[in-house]
């Protein structure tokens, strides 16, 4: 099993009470909630975790982005991949999970970010595409009814300026540049690493398993049935195209608290895990599901299921008990993984080892207890 | 809709669209207006005025869009009480991926319509609800401003829907302008 570390860096010190008066923590929460004071020391304190992974073995960090929400401070992740480029030395990978490609007015330029990153890390970083989430389409003002088609375009533009020689033209349905030439070209080849994490969708999971790319598929943000479900689908797609998907395809991104026994580590981490997911996580179905975001088969069978990832109360218990939240002394962590490993073929584990308000103390201790106690003994395991 | 008229060999015809509809009329005016008699615009989006506050259509809860469309209560009621079938349902969730498609951004408007707007000459009446909380009459305004040959009418007790609050006062505008107007 191979181990990464997350973080999100959440904007901790949000009034809880905030919403009493706003109906999300992404989009429209006024920005005089956030604090530059307390902001700029998250910010130092989110960059020393993730430096102090590298120190602890895990095999990379990574970072996120998010746009105008309390629940991510990373609207630019290549530049917080920049700040850590220089100061974690090498074997250690850097991953941006993930850069959103429609977003952009260029996405060439989201290519030569990732070159830039490539050559500095002389080929450390891995590099996660995604569409982006709802509600990036209502801050960014992007069409969400192009989002799959975006999303398809600049990939194949990023991947054309990586590997065809410049200048060419690209002249696509939403993206036309006369010039496409890359410098630096990236230092990786035929290009860095591209991950595809993914809440789920058999378009993207289909995508990413093409023979032709072979992407990492990493699960995010669900219950461990549909996780299971979603890595045999790729195992499937693999087999329909002709080849054998391999264990290192396949990542699970979760989040983790260890502690000395299962009962401290409850107690430790339920505040803070339900302040992820009761005021971080807030937002309307309407924010997170814009009209063409998915196919209207999608959104149709996503309201029969009452998909409720988001806006409606969630307990630590109902997390643990779906899955998403794995919680208990470092032999329960163990023996989780393990199964899950097991029962869903999985080699990579992107671990979130800071969640919600998770106080500075408890995240290093939680770092330090997964990396001396959890990793060792599951360094070995392979799925099947 | 063009290739519409132009199938059915309408070569007078009076064209009237309501909110997105009267967008859509607006460009095809403003392309082959010449066939023509008249056009009624009627609660229009499709121009963006600085500065001008609108809800935002795509963040409503649901039910508000409801609630801000009707001047008269009674009639939110009414229409909330509504059942909606399966088939209903489906059709309003089409109706909305398109309208996202034309709307999301440039938010409600085509920034190179306003400029074409003094060349169409085609006789236009703006109709809007006086009290619309869902699209603000200042579009229909600047319409009427921009277009040679138009007037705005004002319906009032009426918001987002007015051929279905003042549906007299409605058709009475319509048909006293098309009377007076078609040559």
């Amino acid at each position: 099993m191979r181990f990464f570390f997350f973080h999100l860096m959440p904007y901790a010190p949000l009034d809880p009470d905030y919403d009493r008066e706003h109906a999300s923590a992404w989009v429209t929460l006024p920005n005089r909630y956030y604090d530059p004071e307390q902001g700029a020391e998250l910010y130092n304190r989110y960059l020393d975790e993730l430096e102090y992974a590298a120190t602890l073995g895990f095999e990379g960090v990574g970072v996120n982005e998010h746009h105008q929400t309390a629940y991510g401070l990373m609207p630019c992740p290549n530049v917080f991949a920049g700040m850590l480029a220089r100061r974690i030395p090498a074997p250690t990978k850097i991953a941006i999970l993930g850069r959103a490609l429609p977003l952009v007015a260029n996405p060439a330029t989201i290519a030569e970010e990732f070159a830039v990153l490539d050559n500095v890390t002389r080929g450390r970083i891995i590099t996660g595409f995604v569409r982006g989430i709802g509600s990036e389409y209502h801050s960014m003002a992007v069409n969400p009814t192009e989002s799959h088609g975006r999303f398809q375009e600049a990939h194949d533009l990023i991947i054309q300026a990586w590997t065809r020689e410049g200048p060419f033209p690209f002249e696509g349905k939403y993206y036309h540049f006369p010039y496409v030439n890359l410098w630096p070209r990236p230092y990786r080849q035929p290009h860095p690493e591209v991950w595809i994490p993914s809440q789920g969708s058999s378009e993207t999971i289909q995508f990413a398993a093409h023979p032709d790319r072979k992407y990492v598929y990493l699960q995010t943000a669900t219950p461990a049935v549909m996780l299971f479900r979603f890595m045999q689908a790729y195992r499937d797609e693999a087999q329909r195209m002709g080849y054998q998907a391999s264990p290192d395809q396949l990542g699970w991104s979760v989040k983790i608290h260890v502690a000395e026994t299962d009962e401290i580590a409850r107690r430790e981490a339920k505040p803070h895990v339900e302040a992820f997911a009761n005021k971080f996580l807030r937002m309307p179905q309407e924010m997170l599901l814009p009209p063409g975001y998915t196919s209207l088969e999608s959104l149709k069978r996503i309201r029969e299921a009452k998909k409720t990832i988001t806006g409606s109360a969630r307990t630590m218990e109902a997390m643990m008990e779906q899955g998403t939240f794995i919680c208990g002394s470092p032999q329960t962590v163990i023996d989780q993984l393990a199964d899950y490993q097991k029962k869903g073929g999985f080699n990579i584990v992107m671990a979130g080892l800071h969640y919600g308000t998770l106080p500075a103390d408890l995240t290093r201790k939680n770092m330090e207890l997964f990396a001396r106690e959890v990793m060792p003994a599951l360094r070995d395991a392979k799925p099947g | 809709m063009l290739e519409l008229l132009h199938a059915l060999r309408l070569e007078r015809a009076h064209l009237l669209g309501t909110s997105l509809g009267a967008w859509v009329a607006a460009e095809a005016a403003v392309k082959d207006g010449a066939r023509l008699a008249t056009l009624v615009l009627s609660n229009p989006v499709g121009l963006h005025v600085k500065g001008l506050a609108m809800p935002d259509h795509f963040l409503l809860p649901p039910e508000a869009e409801t609630r801000l469309a009707f001047h008269d209560p009674r009639l939110v009621e009414v229409a909330l009480a509504a059942p909606v079938s399966d088939e209903e349902a489906d059709r309003q969730l089409k109706n909305r991926f398109a309208y996202a498609r034309a709307a999301w951004a440039p938010r409600l408007h085509d920034p190179h319509l306003e400029k074409w707007l003094p060349r169409l000459r085609t006789p236009t009446l703006v109709l809007n609800g006086a009290e619309d909380r869902l699209v603000p009459p200042a579009i229909g305004a600047r319409y009427a401003e921009r277009l040679p040959d138009a007037r705005q009418v004002l319906i009032h007790a009426a918001g987002h829907l007015p051929e279905i609050e003042q549906p007299d006062a409605f058709c009475a505008a319509v048909e006293a302008f098309i009377a007076e107007r078609a040559a």
